[in-house]
């Protein structure tokens, strides 16, 4: 395992084997129950048994969430499945209720396990409690700045995970129930309604909203990493495949460079550039520097944005005709400059001089999602590699 | 488990208008390391009521680096006061014997609180968003003492941004540190208000379980006043054992009676 681990989440297998592929040193899984992300597909046992055996062929992690808050009725199952998962393999459990906890101890399973960011963990004394529990690392909470970081690094060897991209809660995780009052669903087991996107009438002329925009930490990277946080975590299981692999590849390449001293501005430049492409709201680095001020929220509702720089995937590739088979994502034309990268590809551009549909028919643009096309290439790529849009 | 004793979040510095009550235990706002309330007390005050009254002191913020600056005037605090406390960090500088852990919203079954109690943690806050059945069976499968929110305007969310300042600065509004806010859809309202050290949120309606007294007088209950107007504040005070008084102020005990849906395909 490398010192600084990228790790990235997955709803689903396919998710999972694209955040590996594409970069991710450990991959963060929900099983159907006791989870987070009730609306996330989550892995059944025998997907989740699947899914250890692809990530442990390829020397990467599998954590499993079992991060919820349990009432009464929640207990019964709860060591069956903490049994299941210790015989599946999986590389540690991601836990927040002390029953959970509990139980792991009772049944001296030997899978480690650590603090989930439902916890809010920010002070030292906080990790010294958790490792006197068992806790090996801890997922801080988000609103740590990196002079709370450095003070734990410099003072503990518990290991630190921490957030360096995607959505941010407006609330201390865990610390918030608004979903249960305004929707009826629970929040700490898994039905967040989001109340905090929502927009509320506050007796002035404007909607009142309070959402947080996103993190990116693209910028700070190279500093935690001198810091010496070990696990870099992004956010996201309900995400698309193309949002796991643009982000496990932007993050895996920064590191990567970073670690063999060859990391220069631009690179950090054009990878603040695709991420900040691929998410659907604005991002910023949050609480790194202290508490955001009015440039940390959104004030008029929702605001996601659609993406299509998504145009396919690579299906295979004829190298004596400089040719591929692709799938269509979204549309691209004749003349479009586009890029295309993959786990075994860097990131490369061209340009598009030829669609050829099934029936053989030359195509001035592709227009059809999922259609099967052929288009030149001149440079050798792999199946499973993704085309974007040339990012600028 | 200790006999039940009410506790009182005050929403006014002078505890001499609950004289006429008769209640004789408070819990105290710690200026600068609590949120969300509507007065504060510093130590010196503290102290001086803990002469007359059963005082806990509540520190409900996350410390971040200020835990310690909570560990340095720890032992200043007359050794009568517990603390009821939210960050978990404050177990290792709190005498376990004056410590009540309170993670809001959080301890919510039975085996949680037992595996408290193996740790030495034996005074906790439970979750009141849960029902009268699953309060039934924490009780009596546990025998820490607990402690637990009978009447409040339940606290829903607490944010380390300044919500309100935040909002008021990006529209060029008046200057104005909380709001009450209404969701269109479902009509909910929520009252959110703004701090220097964060915000929170609470619910506009006052959660109170009188209903279930007798089921639940074996608790500590904490009665919070904090943004309780008069009328009901005064009601509720004056009803404090009786069962009735859901009905007498405008209340809520919906998680009380029903449990809470968490996947959409439980919702019908």
């Amino acid at each position: 395992m490398r010192k600084y681990e990228l790790l990235l989440p997955a709803g689903d297998l396919n998710r999972l084997k694209i955040a590996i592929d594409y970069g991710a040193d450990s991959v963060y899984i929900g099983g159907y129950d006791y989870s987070l992300r009730a609306n996330a597909n989550n892995f059944s046992l025998s997907e989740i048994e699947e899914a250890v055996k692809y990530a442990h062929e390829r020397g990467k992690k599998v954590y499993v969430t079992v991060n919820m808050i349990f009432h009464n009725v929640d207990l019964d199952g709860l060591d069956n499945y903490l049994l299941s998962l210790d015989k599946i393999g999986i590389d540690s459990y991601i836990v927040c209720d002390f029953a959970v906890i509990e139980a792991i101890k009772r049944l001296k399973i030997k899978t480690p396990f650590f603090i989930s960011t439902q916890k809010s963990i920010t002070n030292l004394e906080a990790i010294k409690f958790y490792k006197s529990l068992g806790a090996y690392k801890v997922v801080l909470a988000r609103e740590c700045t990196r002079d709370d970081i450095k003070f734990f690094k410099e003072n503990i060897d518990t290991e630190i995970e921490v957030f360096i991209h995607g959505a941010m809660c407006t609330s201390y995780s865990g610390r918030c129930v608004m979903s249960n009052y305004v929707t009826l669903r629970d929040s700490n087991r898994g039905g967040c309604s989001q109340v905090c996107r929502f927009t509320f009438d506050n007796n002035t002329n404007h909607d009142y909203a309070f959402s947080s925009k996103d993190l990116n930490m693209i910028d700070y990277i190279s500093d935690m990493m001198d810091l010496g946080i070990e696990s870099y975590k992004v956010e996201g299981r309900m995400k698309s495949l193309y949002y796991i692999a643009t982000v496990a590849n932007a993050y895996r390449t920064i590191m990567d460079k970073k670690i063999n001293g060859t990391l220069k501005p631009d690179d950090i430049d054009y990878y603040k550039k695709v991420l900040n492409r691929v998410s659907n709201r604005e991002n910023i680095a949050q609480f790194y520097n202290g508490v955001p001020s009015v440039e940390g929220q959104y004030y008029s509702g929702r605001q996601e944005v659609s993406n299509q720089d998504f145009l396919g995937v690579i299906v295979s590739y004829d190298k004596n005709k400089n040719e591929a088979i692709i799938e269509q994502r979204n549309k691209f034309s004749v003349g479009d400059t586009i890029e295309v990268f993959g786990p075994k590809t860097n990131v490369q551009k061209f340009k598009i001089e030829y669609i050829i549909n099934e029936d053989n028919e030359q195509m001035d643009s592709a227009i059809h999602p999922q259609e099967i096309l052929k288009i030149n290439i001149p440079f050798e790529v792999q199946k499973g590699d993704i085309m974007r849009i040339q990012i600028t | 488990m200790q006999k039940k004793e009410f506790l009182i979040i005050p929403n006014t510095k002078d505890l001499d208008l609950y004289k006429k009550y008769n209640l004789n235990s408070f819990i105290l706002p710690l200026q600068g390391f609590s949120i969300g309330y509507n007065c504060y007390f510093d130590i010196g005050e503290i102290n001086e009521l803990s002469k007359q009254y059963n005082i806990y002191v509540i520190v409900n913020k996350f410390l971040h680096m200020t835990i310690y600056d909570f560990k340095r005037i720890y032992n200043k605090f007359n050794n009568k006061i517990k603390f009821i406390v939210e960050d978990i960090g404050l177990v290792n500088i709190i005498d376990k014997d004056r410590l009540i852990l309170y993670e809001n919203h959080i301890l919510s079954n039975y085996k949680a609180i037992n595996y408290l109690s193996t740790l030495d943690i034996n005074n906790v806050v439970i979750n009141n968003d849960l029902t009268i059945d699953e309060l039934k069976e924490i009780i009596s499968k546990t025998s820490s003492n607990i402690y637990y929110y009978y009447v409040s305007k339940n606290m829903l969310m607490y944010s380390r941004r300044n919500l309100v300042k935040n909002f008021n600065k990006y529209y060029e509004l008046e200057d104005t540190n909380n709001y009450l806010l209404s969701e269109s859809v479902t009509h909910k309202e929520l009252e959110i208000s703004d701090e220097e050290v964060g915000s929170v949120v609470r619910y506009h309606k006052i959660f109170c379980a009188s209903k279930y007294l007798n089921d639940l007088n074996i608790l500590n209950l904490i009665i919070d006043l904090t943004n309780i107007n008069d009328t009901s504040m005064h009601m509720i005070l004056e009803n404090i054992d009786n069962e009735k008084l859901c009905d007498l102020i405008d209340s809520d005990y919906y998680f009380l009676e029903n449990d809470i849906k968490y996947k959409v395909g439980d919702i019908k």
